[in-house]
């Protein structure tokens, strides 16, 4: 059996869901894109086993968000004015509350928009969105109520946040 | 009411409609070449310690020690995800044309149904260009096909991704977006009884006309956008001031009017697309 045997599938099935849920994290579809490329790139050279998991695809996301979390460790690094003058994030059109979403998710600190991600958009219960992101089920809780709350400061009505 | 997993959603919705990846095959090829270089750099190394051993072994038998010449190894092969820089020669007009005809090629219909030009604006205050280009429906089709971008004067700009039309029963729908460095982008198509489109704002400042640009006998609606930026709102309005939209006809009346704020003042939320 050839070693991507089935990768073509798993990648046309999976690719554009992964981009789904990695923008919110990145904030920049380009990046989103970028990161989403690596991380099928790296799971194309594992296919043999990548394939026989149950779900390939959390081995993916996993890649990609701990990949995004890199990125995240160096843009921070950088100054502020490289920060200025570097190239714009990109953005899909989306309503004006989406977007509005997007500007405040990229005030939150990484892994509180990623464990937000994985909880409310990929549905993962907080004992997965714990195993992903390699931290206790207790700091998961926290980083998610401290991301809600933000974000509810940010976007208004913080009495009518639901989850 | 903020529903966070309607609008995560909403959002992953439009990066998957809008993002474009370049497939398994390239996935294939560049872990390849990933593998390529983990064994390269492997290799390497397998020759400095043998390089080093060899040294070593010289230095235990009294011989002269010789320098340790590093290991060289061909460096990793370009990756051709590298974005290049967009500016190239011609109008700025042009260049964003171009732009925006390659987003168009995501069309139904492919690079045989000619990309339009519909029109651009300029504005002077914010210096951007803001352009919009449409495909018209196939024969016997009634979906036609657009996409816009704003661009600084270099060429340099956001585009969105190719938007399909398939119902036209709204008679105004509203996307906005920005870049950081750019202002804020509304923009849509509008029912072409629509005279004159006018912004309201939260924060009391004037009401704002905003461009309405004619798509010509081609296609079943006009185009519009407006730049602005957001004013110091309080958090209660989610620092976004823009809140309704409205559509007029040539004689005053009221074509249409939605909501483009966050909060739900009873005005039908302005359908996306």
């Amino acid at each position: 059996m050839a070693d991507t045997e089935g990768f073509e599938e798993f990648y046309t099935a999976t690719v554009g869901r992964l981009l789904g849920q990695l923008f919110p994290v990145t904030g920049d579809l380009h990046e989103a894109e970028e990161i989403v490329q690596e991380a099928f790139a790296r799971a194309s050279t594992r296919w043999s086993r990548l394939r026989d998991y149950d779900v390939p695809e959390a081995w993916v996301r996993r890649v990609a968000m701990n990949l995004a979390a890199d990125r995240g460790r160096r843009l921070q690094r950088q100054t502020r004015a490289l920060l200025r003058t570097g190239p714009s994030p990109a953005v899909p059109p989306a309503s004006v509350e989406a977007m509005a979403l997007v500007e405040a998710l990229r005030t939150l600190p990484m892994h509180q928009r990623q464990a937000i991600v994985l909880h409310h958009l990929v549905d993962l219960p907080i004992e997965e969105v714990s195993a992903t992101l390699g931290v206790p089920t207790g700091t998961v809780k926290s980083w998610l109520a401290r991301g809600r709350r933000t974000l509810a400061a940010r976007l208004g009505d913080p009495e009518e946040v639901r989850s | 009411m903020l529903d966070l997993r309607e609008r995560l959603q909403e959002l992953a919705d439009a990066a998957t409609r809008d993002g474009t990846t370049p497939g398994p095959a390239h996935a294939i090829r560049r872990g390849r070449q990933h593998r390529r270089r983990i064994a390269a750099g492997v290799a390497s190394l397998l020759l400095v310690a043998v390089v080093a051993g060899v040294a070593g072994t010289g230095q235990l038998g009294n011989q002269p020690s010789r320098p340790v010449t590093p290991a060289t190894t061909p460096p990793p092969a370009p990756d051709p995800q590298e974005r290049t820089d967009k500016r190239r020669s011609g109008s700025l007009e042009e260049d964003a044309f171009r732009q925006l005809t390659s987003e168009l090629r995501k069309c139904p219909g492919g690079s045989s149904i000619r990309a339009d030009l519909i029109g651009s604006v300029w504005s002077e205050k914010y210096q951007r260009l803001w352009m919009v280009a449409a495909k018209q429906p196939p024969a016997q089709g009634t979906r036609f096909c657009w996409t816009s971008g704003l661009f600084d004067a270099t060429g340099n700009g956001s585009r969105w991704g190719a938007r399909r039309v398939t119902s036209l029963t709204n008679p105004l729908t509203s996307v906005g977006g920005r870049s950081n460095s750019d202002p804020w982008v509304i923009e849509g198509r509008v029912s072409k009884e629509a005279t004159r489109l006018q912004l309201r704002f939260w924060d009391g400042r004037a009401p704002m006309d905003l461009a309405i640009i004619k798509a010509g006998n081609g296609y079943p609606v006009d185009f519009y956008a407006g730049l602005f930026q957001q004013g110091p709102t309080s958090s209660q309005k989610g620092g976004w001031a823009a809140q309704t939209l409205t559509a007029f006809d040539a004689a005053g009346r009221t074509v249409a009017t939605c909501r483009v704020g966050l909060r739900d003042d009873g005005t039908p939320k302005c359908p996306g697309n």
